[in-house]
């Protein structure tokens, strides 16, 4: 009972979404759950009768009149509010260039995540089995970094970027996001575990370093690269403040720029953005259900933030 | 370390320590070279910077003028009469953390019962942590809306009057707290369920059979053992809910309003007035404040939550 007091917390958010988005624009304001009706009145002679539809044809529907039992042939634009109205979709999808915005998430996401994956792990690597000197020392500003909050940064790497012209471009959006402190410090402390005799044995075997971080290393940290990898994906695919300050371009902007701009346009249409959200969030959904435990692991092991 | 000289492809290590340790150098900084370029470019070199022309006066178009601490005097100043009102609202946000541990913590352990249909909830659970906080708040911005919202009809079956929660400088900060708790406890959701899997049955087993009932299990043996966790969540929680800015932009259209925080102050002065000396100094302010807020979590709540 309890769990199903909790889920009702977590899931009607979307049913309500989901039926708004399906409303007819004269039904949004009456707050209603359905979003179509079983029966409804129209006028005839200007008096109201409850009808039901007994049959659907091309452009109407033949009602029975419930109080005289007559049947009559009605316009379906009267009675358009009893059925969902799917075309809000289409009016969103329209209104907006989701696809346009999708291959923009998809392509900045994608760079992210492979440039962390290859330049944490190596460093992640350098850091757990390489004697340089100032090892200890750089690591420790990278653990130090850690606790300087993301504005901080932004102000500076805003002017770099300005500087060498690439604000408003698909680089600008992703060069700060081919590193990070974070997931370097996640890797080496998983490098920190696997046993060095493995190691050992390969470089008898003559293996350079490189070649033992490819064969051994890189294969044995499956779980911790696909952790960093989702923790990276989700959030870069989620990002809002870092790509609404550097893209301006309406064709470059990113599924949640663009799609608050869409809220600030349509302000008011709730219908249609419900429909407008409805479509951005079912990409994510279905990513969730296909790699649903890999994705939980990697929250967990990550400590991701939304 | 090996210990005796061996062949590794065409390189012999019976050079002296001193070429050992060069090339060691030059392999290890080799490995480390794409990950510090990065480093130094977008973390280390973007801090010293920001706290540098924290004490300019610079709108990027002009030459940046040396005014020494007057940034971080502004802020307390007159000038900046409503500086107060964005720290307090920064702190008010604080409260979605307890708030959604304890949601999470009832979840998860519900959850961990193992009762029917559990894989079920679980999907449904963890949904909100995958979703853009965008499109959440372009939700929960409807049922936040005065006239039709969700949660207003709700209020009116109890008898209450409607409110307008985006609009009401009083009432908009608990609105968009609703939105935060309901990703966050997902989010919290997960990680207590971890932790939870990983408290040994025995342990129940134990307590049972010497008569303590399940409330006093939950007080004495689940609560202890999670202390890490709440550690985690909170410190992690208290930094999420100070940098709060999506929910507050999306939900409001930009303008804030009685939301307004550091985080939409230190935006709304770098990206619409580009005064960048003083966006710095707001930032490292809010390092600060998030510096003593983890310390002082740290002290009493996190020292409190070992020895319960």
């Amino acid at each position: 009972m309890l769990l199903l007091a909790f889920s009702a917390w977590y899931i009607v958010p979307f049913v309500w979404a989901l039926a708004t988005s399906v409303k007819h624009p004269g039904m949004v304001f009456d707050g209603r759950w359905l979003p179509f009706e079983r029966s409804n009145t129209i006028a005839i002679e200007g008096r109201l009768h409850e009808v039901r539809i007994v049959e659907e044809r091309k452009d109407s529907f033949l009602v029975r009149v419930l109080d005289s039992g007559t049947l009559r042939e009605v316009p379906k634009r009267e009675l358009e509010h009893l059925s969902p109205n799917w075309a809000n979709y289409a009016d969103a999808w329209q209104m907006v260039p989701f696809g346009r915005f999708f291959l923009n998430s998809i392509l900045v996401s994608l760079c992210m995540t492979l440039g962390q994956l290859i330049t944490c792990s190596l460093g992640g690597y350098a850091f757990s089995r390489l004697q340089f000197p100032g090892r200890n020392a750089i690591f420790f500003l990278y653990l130090a970094t850690l606790m300087i909050p993301g504005p901080v940064l932004t102000v500076p790497i805003y002017l770099l970027l300005r500087e060498y012209h690439l604000l408003n471009t698909y680089q600008g959006v992703i060069l700060p996001g081919l590193f990070s402190a974070y997931g370097t410090f996640l890797l080496r402390q998983f490098f920190q575990t696997i046993p060095t005799e493995l190691e050992d044995a390969a470089r008898i075997d003559g293996a350079g370093r490189f070649g033992v971080y490819m064969r051994i290393i890189l294969p044995l940290s499956g779980p911790a690269l696909a952790a960093l990898a989702t923790f990276v994906f989700i959030g870069s695919w989620n990002d809002f403040f870092w790509p609404s300050i550097v893209l301006t371009d309406p064709d470059m902007l990113t599924l949640p720029v663009g799609l608050a701009h869409f809220n600030d346009i349509y302000i008011f249409e709730y219908s249609r953005l419900m429909a407008g959200s409805m479509i951005s969030i079912a990409p994510a959904i279905l990513m969730y259900l296909l790699f649903q435990r890999f994705i939980t692991r990697g929250v967990v092991m990550t400590g991701l933030k939304g | 370390m090996l210990l005796f000289p061996v062949r590794l492809g065409t390189i012999t290590y019976e050079s002296t320590m001193k070429n050992r340790t060069l090339r060691h150098a030059i392999v290890g900084y080799a490995f480390l070279l794409p990950n510090i370029i990065g480093f130094l470019l977008f973390t280390l070199g973007p801090i010293l910077f920001s706290f540098l022309i924290s004490f300019f006066d610079w709108n990027l178009f002009s030459t940046p003028i040396f005014v020494d601490t007057a940034n971080y005097q502004r802020m307390f100043s007159a000038a900046e009469s409503h500086f107060w009102d964005y720290f307090s609202n920064s702190l008010y946000f604080l409260i979605v953390v307890p708030v959604q541990m304890v949601i999470a913590l009832m979840t998860a352990y519900l959850l961990n019962e193992n009762l029917k249909g559990t894989l079920f909830f679980k999907v449904i659970f963890f949904i909100p942590v995958v979703l853009s906080v965008v499109s959440i708040s372009i939700v929960w911005g409807y049922i936040l809306d005065t006239e039709n919202g969700l949660l207003n009809q709700f209020l009116a079956l109890l008898g209450m009057q409607r409110i307008a929660w985006l609009f009401d400088a009083s009432w908009i900060k608990l609105g968009i707290s609703l939105l935060v708790v309901w990703q966050g406890s997902a989010f919290s959701t997960i990680i207590y369920y971890a932790a939870l899997q990983g408290i040994p049955d025995q342990l129940y087993e134990v307590a049972t059979l010497d008569g303590a009932s399940r409330w006093r299990q939950f007080w004495n043996i689940t609560l202890p053992l999670l202390a890490p966790t709440h550690f985690f969540l909170g410190i992690t929680g208290v930094i999420g809910a100070l940098q709060l800015f999506a929910p507050i932009f999306v939900m409001t259209h930009g303008t804030a309003g009685g939301a307004h925080n550091i985080i939409v102050e230190i935006y709304w002065k770098a990206y619409h007035e580009f005064q960048m000396g003083y966006a710095s100094a707001l930032s490292w302010i809010l390092f600060i404040l998030i510096l003593v807020l983890s310390a002082f979590y740290w002290k009493y709540l996190g020292k409190r939550s070992e020895t319960a």
